[in-house]
């Protein structure tokens, strides 16, 4: 293995040396990246001022940094205001349902997909799986509408055959969240296996004749051979997946939220949205925004602090 | 030292406040031979307009002015305008869409003071008919006391929503020729009737009375609408979602609700994520009640049955709400009813209100340039209240002898007629929309209204606070969410009718008393 | 339904024991009606754009138009700068496709070097972003008013053409690959760009499919940066135009505006439908041609042993 012969060895008096002779080494490696780190410095970290709005009075003829400073107004108001608690409870719990529930949905799919021996059948069922992610919230909402409707929709003419009493998934604070995790996840299971059918793209065949000869069952061969061959990607997109949690999906569940149940939709998006993008009040919705992604970077680092303890991969 | 700095900045405000307030109307005045260039945002449009339109190039001609028309999307209009002027780049004269943005614009200076006096100087006949047609509606222009801007009035604020029964439904129940309830107890009556006795005659028990849009009628009898500010018996500004008689128009609905007459799905609302004025609802035979179009989405079909083959006729083929129930519950099965009278006789459904809340002002660079805002005021006074002018933007057609006028139709090209420009863009130019004229524009549509006493009962609209006051940013979101789910808890029955005394007092607590106060103080101070 | 035939029979790649077709017919039977309601919502669209603007409106299941009509599509058709946008589109899916890649690729290899000198650093450079950033305005003023880049398809692809997950992905395929390639290849006197360019990219087809269709269509969704950056409507992209043309449906439109807007006898309902329908048709088809590199993938068999 070529991995350990490069850092490991280093002690304090051939550092330098060392440094110079991987440099060396890795020169064109190195000079790969300089367009990459350019485009990061100047596109990211240029406008990275910005930020500062968070603790400023925002001025529309001063521009950002002659804006006054305001200190912590703004997060003030964030957490001072009614109704806070209860939208930062509701954005974790849903995002706590939407992760147990919608991070493993795309992983089943992608090794169903692959256990299936018809290849057109196959091709044709995954083009179709993904069709509901080019469709907006706003129109899929309108769709679930009908779909679930209490008197009109064919779900609950089901649940009325099989002697149940209709439900009105949308609009009973009992039911929306959950209805809320199943349609994110139906809208989104087929577009987010892609990456995962991509991964078993790259598992080795030889294995699987291996686990063949060995005589291992088709579960034991998921779980011995296809597994293994995707955990890399699996732990990469659960440490992003871990990152994003607290950004609700927005267009979700702006569009079926309703009053009736604010109690239990209400998430830090909608609640934001309605505060600030709606009058742009760009001070605010920066410290948000600044907020929420600080609980991103926390939960990230232990999320790869977790598994790079478990198993070598991981972000850094 | 800094004292002194003090006294100077004093000195200077008291010199820019005074000369504020004597305005040198002189200054306002343009010499017709220097040609001004405008960067014009005066409206909204849907597209940017070409390059050689002749339209344009007319306007440019006609006032001798170089005009550079900007082009927004409505959408993130906001966004996108405040975008551009961080940037550096402001237009001269531009409309603000609403009064949040109003007031934001004019507390950081983008925009410059606009005195009354300026206005009547320059646009002396589109400022008559403005005050004569709504005279209060300066008032959403203005901040402090201080005018900043031009108004945008709507000629459809005069007619207020009226709800809409089933004609067949109601003839069951002895409402024929025409007749419909009028008074909020006859409404109940035939509601209950909608909802217990089979109005459809299917034999099940599966319509309802009402849904979302029907119930602001029933509010609108107790004397207000939820969101909606209303002046109360001393004459003060009071929220409708506090006013105390509301606590009766809820009883009365949780009550309904509770004996199925409201249909259950009314949370998720009417349109069910179709056309904002649709009803899903309706259109489907579960309510026989509803207000969910403005006049002109229940306009009829004036033309009588469309020609196929010709595709003739094809501008009055029903308002836009109207369509769709002709297709699904059939045209005869409509009937157009009046908003029920309570019991104190009071009455009234939404209304837009005269005075729309956009505003046209202008950039804080032209307060140096007052010939340029006089040249500008000129050009919108020309299109405001010139006939001629008005019908070629109108039509955006300079040929305006290839129009026949037709008292029913209103403007209509004469046979082979075709423009030298694609596409229109009226309402980027038709600035302050002059409703005398846009009622030639559309004669059958506005006769038709004006013939039908149900869009005259009056309505409850937001001219009476077009403001945002200084402490609502802060609450109001809070209070609103409180009010949407206090008012559906009350109304499904989550909650008693009395919690609505509790959601007053946390109301008032949140901030509605800071609100009522500044409204009120705004309000007495006009 | 554990399988109990344990004997080694790979005879049939296909069947490999008396489970297996019971099993197969059950996932037939699942995916064919979970497409089915994958399918549904599209199909809804679909018959919507085709439906007459009377019936268009009206609720309930849709399998069918009630009334066939051709109008929305009509209308898109007559539409400004339709076929423009189509064109512009494609030049910005490709010109972002290709400056997306390489930058992602450029970034990821090198960090997939264990030994690479900084490369924490590097690292750490790149991921600071995904949790701050400086927001619009400022962005808007480097590359309005700084670079110029105002009416140039860059200002719509340079900002954003290189996604951290996207690098970090790549870069974790990257290491996943057996490093007895890549020494050969040296060995054989290949420098890393040859390496790179050989042996390394042609093993990572499945992953470069799945980066190129996230780039291919979250460009193609683009419309924002072309509403911020593009003010001559000929160089609109797509989903401007398509955006332009609905835009009418608002509240707050008065009669009489809406009556200019909306001057045809069509209806917003079904004007959306064909919209959506104009602007995925085109992308979803991209995904069939890419689907093969998914299942090629590596051909490691070849180098063991």
């Amino acid at each position: 293995m070529k991995t350990a012969s490069g850092s490991i060895q280093i002690h304090t008096g051939n550092r330098r040396r060392h440094f110079a002779a991987s440099v060396r080494k890795h020169k064109l490696h190195l000079l790969m990246l300089v367009p990459v780190m350019a485009q990061f410095l100047l596109f990211k970290y240029g406008p990275l001022y910005g930020v500062t709005l968070a603790f400023k009075e925002f001025q529309i003829l001063k521009g950002i940094t002659g804006s006054p400073w305001v200190g912590m107004a703004n997060f003030q108001r964030l957490f001072t205001s009614y109704d806070f608690k209860n939208v930062f409870t509701n954005t974790v719990t849903i995002a706590f349902f939407k992760f147990v529930f919608g991070f493993p949905a795309p992983i089943i799919l992608a090794l169903f997909l692959n256990e299936l021996r018809f290849p057109r059948f196959k091709r044709i069922t995954q083009s179709i799986s993904y069709l509901p992610h080019f469709i907006s919230w706003v129109i899929l909402t309108g769709i679930f509408m009908e779909l679930l409707s209490p008197s009109r929709g064919p779900v609950n003419a089901l649940i009325r055959l099989l002697g149940g009493e209709p439900i009105f998934f949308l609009g009973s604070p009992r039911y929306f969240r959950s209805t809320l995790v199943v349609t994110g996840i139906w809208q989104g299971v087929g577009w987010g296996s892609i990456i995962y059918l991509a991964a078993l793209g790259g598992v080795n065949e030889e294995l699987y004749d291996a686990a063949r000869v060995d005589g291992c069952g088709r579960w034991r061969r998921i779980w011995h051979v296809t597994l293994p061959g995707i955990l890399p990607t699996v732990t990469i997109m659960l440490i992003l997946a871990v990152g994003s949690l607290v950004d609700d999906n927005f267009d979700q569940i702006f569009n079926m939220l309703n009053p009736a149940v604010y109690s239990v939709g209400d998430v830090l998006g909608t609640y934001i949205y309605r505060q600030g993008v709606i009058n742009m009040d760009y001070s605010y919705s920066t410290a948000a925004e600044l907020f929420r992604n600080l609980i991103s970077l926390v939960l990230v680092v232990s999320a790869n602090f977790v598994s790079k303890r478990v198993n070598e991969y991981g972000l850094w | 030292m800094k004292k002194l700095l003090c006294l100077l900045l004093c000195l200077l405000l008291t010199a820019a406040s005074a000369a504020l307030a004597d305005v040198d109307l002189d200054a306002y005045t343009s010499d017709p031979a220097e040609k001004v260039s405008i960067a014009w945002l005066a409206g909204h449009d849907t597209d940017a307009i070409p390059e050689g339109d002749t339209v344009v190039a007319w306007l440019e001609e006609k006032f001798n002015v170089d005009l550079d028309v900007w082009f927004l999307e409505r959408e993130n209009y906001d966004e996108l305008l405040t975008t551009r002027i961080i940037g550096g780049e402001i237009p001269d004269v531009f409309m603000l869409q609403n009064a949040e943005q109003f007031s934001k614009y004019v507390k950081q200076g983008v925009v410059m003071p606009l005195p009354i006096e300026v206005i009547q100087k320059c646009m002396p006949e589109s400022y008559a008919w403005l005050i004569e047609y709504d005279p209060g509606c300066f008032n959403t222009v203005s901040y402090a006391g201080v005018n900043y801007g031009l108004p945008r009035v709507n000629g459809d604020g005069r007619f207020n929503y009226a709800p809409f029964w089933r004609a067949d439904w109601l003839a069951k129940f002895g409402y024929t020729d025409g007749k419909v309830p009028m008074t909020l107890e006859e409404c109940e009556d035939v509601f209950y009737k909608f909802a217990n006795e089979d109005p459809d005659g299917n034999g099940e028990k599966d319509t309802y009375a009402l849904s979302n849009t029907g119930m602001n009628p029933i509010f609108g009898a107790f004397g207000a609408l939820p969101d909606r500010w209303i002046e109360d018996e001393n004459g003060d500004l009071v929220y409708g979602a506090v006013y105390p008689s509301m606590k009766d128009a809820l009883t009365l609905l949780a009550k309904w609700y509770s004996d199925g007459l409201i249909d259950p799905e009314f949370i998720t609302g009417e349109n069910q994520g179709g056309y904002w004025a649709l009803s899903v609802p309706f259109e489907n035979g579960q309510i026989g009640f509803s207000s969910s179009g403005a006049y002109y989405h229940l306009a009829p079909d004036f033309d009588g049955p469309e020609d196929e083959a010709t595709g003739a006729g094809t501008n009055f083929k029903f308002g836009r709400t109207m369509r769709t129930f002709a297709s699904t519950v059939g045209y005869e099965n409509m009937i157009i009813g009046y908003n029920p009278t309570g019991p104190d006789g009071k009455q009234g459904g939404e209304s837009w209100g005269l005075t729309t809340d956009e505003a046209i002002v202008f950039s804080y660079q032209l307060a140096e340039q007052p010939a340029k805002v006089a040249r500008i005021l000129e050009v919108i006074n020309n299109i405001g209240s010139d006939f001629d002018t008005w019908e070629k933007i109108w039509n955006w057609d300079l040929e305006s002898d290839q129009y026949d006028y037709d008292d029913l139709l209103g403007f209509v090209a004469k046979e082979g007629h075709t423009k030298a420009d694609e596409g229109s863009h009226t309402n980027m130019f038709n600035t302050l929309q002059n409703p005398n004229f846009a009622m030639k524009a559309k004669p059958a549509q506005y006769n038709w209204a004006m013939s039908m006493p149900q869009f005259q009962t009056g309505g409850y609209s937001n001219t009476l606070l077009p403001i945002t006051t200084a402490s609502m940013p802060n609450c109001w979101t809070s209070m609103e969410t409180l009010r949407l789910t206090t008012y559906i808890g009350i109304i499904t029955g989550e909650a008693p009718v009395d919690a609505f005394d509790g959601f007053v007092d946390s109301w008032y607590a949140m901030g509605g008393t800071a609100v009522t106060e500044e409204a009120n103080e705004w309000y007495h101070s006009r | 339904m554990k399988e109990r035939n344990s004997a080694p029979k790979p005879r049939n790649r296909i069947y490999e024991s008396r489970g297996e077709p019971f099993f197969q017919a059950i996932l037939v039977v699942i995916f064919a009606l979970l497409s089915i309601t994958f399918l549904y919502p599209y199909w809804h669209v679909a018959v919507t754009s085709f439906t007459s603007p009377d019936y268009a409106s009206a609720s309930g299941f849709k399998l069918w138009p009630r009334a066939w009509s051709w109008d929305a599509y009509k209308h898109m058709f007559s539409a400004h700068f339709l076929w423009s946008g189509y064109l512009n589109t494609i030049k910005v899916v490709l010109l972002g496709w290709s400056c997306s890649l390489t930058g992602v690729v450029l970034g990821a290899y090198p960090l997939s070097k264990r030994d690479l000198p900084l490369r924490s650093l590097f690292t750490t450079i790149i991921l600071v972003t995904m949790f701050i950033s400086g927001g619009m305005i400022p962005t808007y003023l480097l590359v309005n008013n700084t670079l110029h880049m105002r009416n140039s398809y860059f200002a719509i692809i340079l900002p954003h053409c290189i996604s951290v997950t996207h690098v970090i992905i790549a870069r974790n395929y990257f290491m996943t690959l057996p490093e007895g390639l890549e020494e050969a290849a040296i060995i054989d006197g290949a420098n890393s760009l040859q390496v790179l360019m050989r042996v390394v990219l042609p093993l990572s087809t499945p992953i470069l499919a799945t980066i190129s269709l996230w780039v291919i269509v979250s460009n193609w969704n683009a419309y924002f940066n072309c509403l911020l950056y593009i003010t001559d409507s000929s160089k609109y992209v797509l989903q401007v135009v398509l955006r332009r043309i609905i835009l009418t449906d608002s509240k707050e439109m008065t009669a009489a505006s809406e009556a200019v807007a909306n001057s045809t006898d069509t209806d917003i309902v079904t004007l959306r439908a064909a919209s959506i329908m104009l602007a995925t048709v085109p992308i979803i088809c991209v995904y069939p041609f890419l689907q093969k590199y998914f299942v090629k993938g590596m051909l490691i068999g070849s180098l063991k042993g």
